[in-house]
This record gives structure tokens, C-alpha cells and sequence, in this order.
């Protein structure tokens, strides 16, 4: 099967010019990252903030530079494409934001916001985008007289909804949506995520998830790669993911999510230290000075992304449970 | 508590009984616009003008509201202190951390420049930041947003505060440095013995820090108890449809439970119960007069005529 988009070694870097005082300087915010996304899937990327995974997204979405290696769109490398096909490709990938009050237009009333799209792709007539503008709203469970209100009528629920009609509207295949739910409250996120769960059964949307809600994504995902520092550390199905996590980082990120009915936490067993810069990133695994099961191989030599067993991957010198 | 000019006034809190005694910890659980920061503002008198408050608040026997401002403003960062989501917006950004600690000492004990300082890096060290003596002479914006939130406790611990309120501590962190601030938190409560209000959404973050737990919506109090009660056997339907909710790692379910519409605003408050419009179990009456507290058992209490029932 043809993966809808794919990573192929993928690098992303930042960098400024040297200034008068100032040597110039690179940093590497995606660190040769292959990845795919295949049709109809809901793949998860986690990780802390710093770990590059909007950059990747964005990277994806062709929306910053690419540094190195490929980004492929149905099999055809997107640095080759036409301007077109570039078009085609975002009429079919569409992308849903964290902050649903940034994200859209104050001054265009809603049935604009979700048309527009459609005028940007030459789909339909006037009429028959009045239409789709009302079937999308359905879709996304708001009421048809939504259309000819502004954003600031709506709670952050229902904005987020609008984001996804747009998002919608030229009939796409994969919908990027980089922290959907944070900016929501917990009572909304439920509704986002059965209403998520039910356009991909609806409309066979393939999702490409960016979010450090390891639980909701636990509750969406068919497969999980964690980042770390640029680089994909685990890459694995839901299930292996949260039950044997291989990659010391992502085992530490499942101990630290609060639960409910466990009791008060006992100090002590916090993951320590923050992510580095990736400025200067530490030499060998990037991991290596926060882990408990660091070695002198670890401080020396980068561990590869190798399959520990079928669909299941991770960069690490010593994966858990392989033992 | 009523905010706003006086004819326009919206009652933001209502009828709220909170007491919390010392080495305790009250998590207070809401979604936006219910109060749960509004009642923290009144406790510690930073309440946003005009407003009017109406009822009793007492620290430690003493009454605030009768207290002149002069004295409330020792009492505050001294005896009670707060620290906020957003450490960025709380620090000033142009003077260094260590200089913003040693303040709370000058200020509130008479401290020394010098011993100030000494006493800046001490409590850097205590909150867990490597390295103090250098990471003193920062300025927030040099610092990550776990240190920033580290530096923030520093300075509410500064003079041994007998009340500690934290508003969404962890919100802006990663779950992993979340888990290290819970930690120090615990910590600094088990050895000064002091009081914590601690304000969240995240249920789970509650669960980890909470001895006891008030769930409010619209602005007042629907449900309290002992925390560990309150999450695995909730009364009130809102307090249990937010549990529900919860996407929970471990139990995978196809459709989640929701709580349909969106949280109301206090000032579209409906009549009678707040929760009305939105509870499963909802019958006329509900909307008749605004349900009082029950007791549900030694401990549990809930503001809900169908469970009392």
C-alpha cells in the first residue's frame, strides 16, 4: 500500500545568518525522521514541547523547509511536484489547530470561514458551496443558522467544530490537527474526540495527531511514535506502546500521567531534568543524561531506529523488556 | 462575590463554605468561568475591582474582611501566598530571579540586601534548581518553563507561608516536569506542615496532590469530600459525567461518555440548578429553586436533589 504522506529521512533545520556579534547558528528541530501515514490511519506523534513534532507536521504540510531527505504525497516526492499537484495535495490534507480563538478569521462570518476552502480549490458553484456549508455544519453537529454568525459567538467547543468543518470542506483524505483538544475544556474534549472518531468512520480521514495528551491519544490512535530532541525514539501500535513501551523516554512519560483513583503521589519517581536545547545537543543517545538505564555506551554512540519486533520500533541501546 | 460595576454586577461566587485546616490539601476542580480562580483572587484579596463580596473569610482566626489593606498586604506573600499558570506573566522580566526572591525577604522581614541574596540561592536550592548560585543572577526568560514555575514556588515559600494557593501550577508544563513540580509541591508541604488550595481542571493532576476536593460549576460548590471518595465514588452527575469523560489510559472505550452542551457562564446563570440544562438525570424540580449542600455520609457532600433523595 502507498502511504498517503511519508518521511523519508527527513531533516528540518532553524538557523539565523551570523549578525555582527554573533556567529550564525543551526539547530536541527527534525533530526532525519521517516514516518508514514497510511490511508485511513490514526497515527499519534507524543512527545514534551521542544521535541519538534509540530515541526514535523508543518514539514509534512511543506509549510517550512526542508533541510534534507523527502516528504512523499501518494508516492511522488512533493520537492518535484507541480504548483497543481502542490494545490492537489492541500486540498486532500488538511490541517485543524491547537487555539480554536487564533485559528480562525474574527471578521469573516462562519459560512465564509468554512467556504472558503472551497473558493480557494474552485469547488462547486455559489449555490452548491451554500450546501456543502450547511452539510458541513451538520457534520460537525452545529446548527445550519451557525452560518451567518462570527466566531465570537461561539465557546471554544464549538469553534473547534467550525475549524473542522473548514478543515472538511474540500473533501480531504488526512487531516492534520496539531494539540486539538488542549485549548478545550475537559467536558468538550469527549465531545471532540467521539466526534473525531465518527467523521473518520464516516468519511475513511486518515489522521495525523500531534498531542502530549498521552490519554487521549491512547483513546484515538492506531499507532504511537514518540519524539524526542527531533528524532522518532519508539514507533509502535496503541497497544504494545502503552503496555510494553521499549524506549526508556516514552515509559517515563506514561509513569508521569496523573491518574484518577491511584491515590496521592509519592514523591521521588519524577522523570528528572528537562529536555536540552537543541542548540547543543548531548552527544550519543539524546536521552541519555535524564535516563535510569544509561550506559557509557549511551554518553558515546547514537542508537538507530531498528525494529525490535514486527511494527514496533525503537532507538535505544537498551530497550526494556528485551532482556 | 459580585465583580463589576454596580449596575452591572455578575455574581461570579456563590455561596461558597471552604475551610481548610494546616498540612491540608483542597484541590478545587472546575472548568472555565466557574470560580475556581475567582475564589482564589478573594481569598488572597487580589479579587479584580469593582467588586463586592459578600459573607465570611477568616485566616488562621482572623477576619479579612475587617483587616485594613496595609495590613492584608503583609499577610499576603508572608502568611498566604499564590503562585499562577503562567510564570512568565507573574515574574518581571527584567530583574534577575534571585533579586525577585530575595524581595519577598526584604519586604516581608526586613532582610538584608546580602542575606536576601544568601537566603535567594538557599531557596533556589530548595525548590530543586541546579547549579542556584548562577541560575540566581537569571532572568526568567533565560530559565525553562519547569525552572520559571520553580522559581515562582521559591518565591511563595520565601517567608514560610501557613497557605499556599496554586491556580494551574502544571497547565503549561509537560506532563514529565508536571509530575517533578507535583513532587516538590508534596515535599514542601510535608516538611513546613503548610496549607494548599490547589486549582485544576486535569482531574488526575487533583487526584495526585488533594486530601480533599471541592468540584464547582456556575460559580458555586456542587460537590465535596475527601478526594479519593469524591473520584472513584462521585455523587453529584457532574462530578461523575466529568470522570466519565476522562479518556483513561489501560481502558480503551469506543464511544466516551460526554456531558452534552458547553459549560455555562455565570451570568447566563440558570434558575435553580446551574447544572440543569445539561444533567441526564434532570427533573422539573431542578430547575425550581438552586439545590442546597446534602451530607451523602460523614464526609461527602453533594448539591443535588436527586441524590439526596
Amino acid at each position: 500500500m502507498t502511504a498517503l504522506l511519508e518521511a523519508i529521512d527527513l531533516t528540518v533545520s532553524f538557523g539565523d545568518r551570523a549578525g555582527w556579534f554573533r556567529p550564525g547558528q543551526q539547530v536541527q528541530a527534525v533530526r532525519a525522521v521517516s514516518l508514514a501515514l497510511q490511508p485511513g490511519e490514526v497515527l499519534a506523534v507524543v512527545g514534551e514541547s521542544g521535541s519538534g513534532k509540530t515541526t514535523l507536521a508543518r514539514a509534512l504540510l511543506g509549510m517550512v523547509p526542508i533541510a534534507g531527505g523527502t516528504v512523499r504525497f501518494d508516492g511522488c516526492d512533493t520537492a518535484a511536484m507541480t504548483a497543481a499537484q502542490t494545490l492537489a495535495m492541500r486540498r486532500v490534507v488538511q490541517m485543524v489547530f491547537q487555539d480554536p480563538f487564533g485559528s480562525l478569521d474574527p471578521r469573516l462570518p462562519v459560512g465564509a470561514i468554512i467556504a472558503e476552502p472551497l473558493d480557494i480549490h474552485r469547488i462547486g458553484t455559489k449555490a452548491s458551496r451554500r450546501e456543502r456549508v450547511a452539510e458541513l455544519l451538520d457534520l460537525v453537529g452545529l446548527s445550519p443558522d451557525a452560518a451567518g454568525r462570527y466566531p465570537h459567538q461561539f465557546s471554544g467547543g464549538q469553534r473547534q467544530r467550525i475549524a473542522f468543518a473548514r478543515a472538511l470542506a474540500p473533501g480531504p483524505r488526512a487531516i492534520i490537527a496539531d494539540e486539538p483538544l488542549s485549548a478545550l475544556d475537559v467536558s468538550i474534549q469527549s465531545q471532540m474526540l467521539n466526534l473525531a472518531a465518527a467523521l473518520r468512520a464516516r468519511l475513511g480521514l486518515a489522521y495525523l495527531i500531534i498531542s502530549h495528551d498521552l490519554a487521549a491519544v491512547h483513546h484515538v490512535a492506531d499507532r504511537v511514535a514518540t519524539m524526542y530532541l527531533g528524532r522518532i525514539v519508539e514507533v509502535a501500535s496503541v497497544d504494545a506502546l502503552f503496555s510494553t513501551p521499549a524506549h526508556p523516554y516514552t515509559a517515563a512519560l506514561l509513569a508521569a500521567v496523573p491518574r484518577i483513583g491511584t491515590g496521592k503521589r509519592v514523591p521521588g519517581d519524577a522523570l528528572g531534568g528537562d529536555i536540552p536545547s537543541p542548540l547543543a545537543p548531548p552527544p550519543g543517545c539524546a536521552f541519555h543524561p535524564r535516563c535510569p538505564a544509561a550506559t557509557s555506551l549511551c554518553a558515546t554512540e547514537a542508537p538507530a531506529l531498528r525494529a525490535l519486533r514486527a511494527g514496533h520500533d525503537v532507538a535505544c541501546h537498551h530497550p526494556l523488556g528485551a532482556a | 462575590m459580585k465583580l463589576g460595576p454596580a449596575h452591572d454586577r455578575v455574581e461570579v461566587i456563590a455561596g461558597l463554605d471552604i475551610s481548610l485546616s494546616a498540612g491540608r490539601t483542597l484541590g478545587v476542580v472546575g472548568e472555565s468561568g466557574c470560580g475556581k480562580s475567582m475564589t482564589a483572587l478573594a481569598i488572597m484579596g487580589l479579587a479584580p475591582k469593582p467588586h463586592a463580596i459578600g459573607g465570611e473569610l477568616r485566616f488562621a482566626g482572623q477576619d479579612l474582611r475587617a483587616m485594613p489593606d496595609d495590613a492584608r498586604r503583609q499577610l499576603r506573600g508572608a502568611e498566604m501566598a499564590m503562585i499562577f499558570q503562567e510564570p512568565m506573566t507573574a515574574l518581571n522580566p527584567v530583574v534577575p530571579v534571585g533579586v525577585q526572591i530575595g524581595e519577598m525577604l526584604i519586604v516581608h522581614e526586613g532582610a538584608s540586601d546580602a542575606d536576601a541574596a544568601r537566603a535567594a540561592v538557599a531557596l533556589l536550592e530548595r525548590v530543586g534548581i541546579a547549579d542556584p548560585a548562577r541560575r540566581a543572577r537569571a532572568s526568567p526568560h533565560e530559565l525553562s518553563g519547569g525552572m520559571r514555575q520553580r522559581v515562582m514556588i521559591a518565591m511563595a515559600i520565601a517567608c514560610k507561608p501557613r497557605l499556599l494557593i496554586a491556580d494551574e501550577p502544571t497547565t503549561a508544563l509537560d506532563v514529565s516536569v508536571q509530575a517533578q513540580i507535583l513532587d516538590l509541591l508534596l515535599e514542601l508541604q510535608r516538611d513546613t506542615g503548610m496549607a494548599m488550595i490547589f486549582i485544576s481542571h486535569n482531574l488526575g493532576v487533583v487526584s495526585a496532590v488533594a486530601d480533599d476536593i471541592m468540584v464547582m460549576y456556575a460559580g458555586r460548590a456542587v460537590e465535596t469530600g475527601p478526594a479519593q471518595l469524591v473520584l472513584t465514588a462521585p455523587a453529584h452527575p457532574y462530578t461523575a459525567g466529568l470522570i466519565a469523560t476522562l479518556p483513561d489510559i489501560g481502558h480503551r472505550q469506543k464511544i466516551l461518555p460526554v456531558i452534552e452542551g458547553s459549560p455555562v457562564n455565570p451570568r447566563n446563570r440558570p434558575p435553580g440548578c446551574a447544572f440543569a440544562p445539561r444533567c441526564k438525570l434532570v427533573i422539573p424540580d431542578c430547575r425550581a429553586a438552586v439545590p442546597p449542600m446534602v451530607a451523602l455520609g460523614p464526609s461527602q457532600r453533594a448539591a443535588c436533589i436527586r441524590v439526596a433523595a
